[in-house]
């Protein structure tokens, strides 16, 4: 009875637990209204595009949604814009110190309510310095739930999801665009080639650079070819762009990146890499396979052996039983033989 | 005879009316069908919260696993600007229950999550509270020292909450305060840059995974008390129409000789 019950608990638990995993948080949404689209331009339908002048003061709205089946308070705050280590686009943290867009602009409220399926539209400002750098500037304006429940007992982590809508801000004035490729390296990451071209971005303008690796096998002969992943590189950034290498094979290879960022501008970098026959995990795998195989093939000629064996000795003890018998009759014949 | 005739001609006439009534004219007629797609919005979704596997404290440096379930990045915006999936976490910290250093009041304690910008300390650290002037609370004075050791504040004035440094308040209960009574609480910190985040295979529940990427493998890195942002997944410019999943593992380092209890950090997933 007691073990029934145990059984029971135990099956609750393990439901609610699971139950309690899949616990999603988010459903927000935020993009420009529909006042700040332009027709021409389609990405201005998801993200803020400006050109201001320093000194300009530009009012706008930008649309929040609840996408959920219940109210929320959510928050919403601007912050300026960085890339991660390797080009993603990346809003800074709400804590995190403004300097950029992220300090020109002035949201008319901090904080709203959201019943379900709303959508409202919210004013804000922004207000380009007069000593504003030419070039452009990035941030973006984020919206994420108010409350967020507490961690799990024991070693763990809250979870906060935000959504941003960019802000791409254009300071008119002379632009550089002016990229380097200063690195082109590999490393072997899950047993495939990532290849890292380290970008640096040294005008006033974010650059997307787009390009392809072409790897040569030792023959000269073009194995593959691989679009380089697309990120971007903000003014005076570098990044590490990784490019994975989905076909890695065995071999000796060259490999020439070839990064465009421009119409006529190509930066271009050679590398030569090895890539050995079977990596450690396969090694281990391979020889447990010939183990496996060795011990099977032994296992299966004892067997052979044994069987062998055990043959053998039963007809030999029938031989035995059947010499045992006939000599008495053979004994007869010849004393009948004699006696005739 | 004539009656058969006069019916076969009337039938006749009936099916040769019934028939050319049949006969649909037919014209050409232009009908405009249209149909107007509003874009949705951008969002993300994720479990609420992600637990590393426990640990007994130990004499050398360990690993704590663990995995964000469920970052969901939905994109119905049909707008093609692509996106990206970023994630920036806090330091796990803990905070002791305070003890009493000397004297007998029980009233003091300590409240707040330390942001462990201090650090991991020898190999953590204590807060520590010593009352310097007698007195109810508003008249009785402290001096208090930080994790590090250093002493901070010089006879300040006790109230019901006072705040100390690095997210930790100190409060002090109706009672009356001795001098050289003490109280401490300990805090410790296993920091981000310890956790590596392997981002791990997307899957598409919705949509193509052409131009979709996910992030490279790599410990968190930063000075703040919050870390750098670390990519999860993007969506190249004209990609990542539709509903894209990913449950990025996590490993910490776990340092040797720590305090006992429950550390807490938050990750925060952004999209854009």
């Amino acid at each position: 009875m007691k073990l029934k019950v145990t059984i029971i608990l135990v099956g609750v638990l393990l439901v609610l637990g699971s139950f309690c995993s899949a616990i999603s948080y988010g459903g927000l949404g935020i993009y420009p209204n529909e006042n700040e689209w332009d027709e021409k331009n389609a990405l201005t339908k998801s993200w803020f595009i400006y050109t201001l002048e320093p000194g300009e003061v530009k009012e706008a709205k930008v649309n929040v949604v609840n996408q959920s089946e219940v109210p929320v308070e959510v928050k919403i705050y601007p912050v300026d814009a960085v890339t991660t280590k390797d080009g993603a686009f990346a809003p800074k943290s709400e804590d995190a110190e403004r300097i950029d867009v992220g300090d020109w602009i002035t949201i008319s409220v901090s904080e709203l309510s959201l019943e379900p399926n709303e959508t409202k539209a919210v004013d804000f400002t922004i207000q380009v310095p007069e000593n504003a750098e030419v070039g452009d500037h990035m941030g973006a304006i984020i919206v994420q739930p108010k409350e967020v429940p507490e961690a799990e007992e024991g070693t763990a982590m809250r979870v906060v999801t935000r959504v941003g809508a960019r802000i791409y801000l254009t300071v008119p004035g002379e632009m550089i665009k002016e990229l380097e490729l200063e690195e082109f390296s590999y490393k072997i990451e899950e047993n495939l080639i990532v290849f890292y071209l380290t970008l640096t971005n040294k005008g006033n303008v974010r650059i997307l650079p787009k390009g392809e690796i072409e790897i040569k096998d030792k023959s000269g002969k073009v194995v593959d070819e691989i679009q380089i992943t697309e990120r971007e590189v903000f003014p005076k950034d570098t990044i590490e762009l990784p490019t994975k290498w989905e076909k890695t094979m065995a071999g000796k290879f060259t490999a020439l990146a070839g990064v465009s960022y421009d119409t006529e501008k190509t930066l271009t970098k050679e590398l030569s890499f090895e890539v050995e026959g079977v990596t450690e995990t396969e090694k281990t795998e391979k020889s447990s396979k010939t183990f496996l195989i060795i011990a099977s093939i032994f296992g299966g000629i004892i067997i052979l052996l044994i069987i062998f064996f055990v043959v053998r000795r039963k007809f030999s003890l029938n031989l035995v039983r059947k010499e045992a018998k006939t000599p008495k009759s053979s004994k007869y014949k010849k004393a009948e033989n004699k006696s005739v | 005879m004539k009656k058969i005739l006069v019916s076969i001609l009337i039938f006749g006439l009936v099916g040769l009316i019934g028939g050319l009534g049949g006969i649909q004219v037919v014209r050409a007629v232009d009908t405009a069908l249209d149909i107007t797609m509003t874009a949705g919005t951008l969002s993300v979704d994720s479990s609420a919260s992600a637990s590393l596997t426990g640990k007994t404290v130990s004499i050398s440096a360990q690993d704590s696993t663990g995995t964000i379930a469920n970052v969901s990045v939905t994109d119905p915006r049909g707008s093609g600007a692509g996106w990206s999936a970023v994630m920036t976490c806090t330091h796990f910290t803990t905070r002791a229950t305070q003890k009493t250093l000397a004297g007998s009041n029980n009233t003091v304690t300590f409240s707040g999550t330390y942001d462990g910008l201090d650090g991991v300390l020898d190999p953590n650290g204590t807060f520590k509270v010593t009352i310097v002037a007698g007195g109810i609370v508003g008249t009785a004075t402290f001096d208090w020292w930080d994790p590090a050791g250093n002493q901070v504040g010089t006879a300040v004035t006790t109230a019901s909450t006072v705040a100390l440094s690095n997210g930790i308040s100190v409060n002090f209960a109706a009672a009356t305060y001795v001098t050289a009574d003490s109280w401490s609480a300990g805090v410790d910190v296993f920091p981000y840059t310890g956790l590596t985040v392997t981002p791990g295979t997307i899957t598409a529940a919705s949509g193509s995974l052409t131009g979709v990427t996910a992030g490279s493998a790599g410990a968190l890195s930063g000075t703040g008390a919050t870390s750098d942002s670390k990519t999860l997944m993007t969506a190249a410019v004209n990609a990542g129409f539709g509903d894209y999943d990913q449950a990025p593992s996590l490993s910490l380092t776990v340092h040797a000789n720590s305090l006992s209890g429950s550390y807490s950090a938050t990750a925060t997933i952004t999209v854009s």
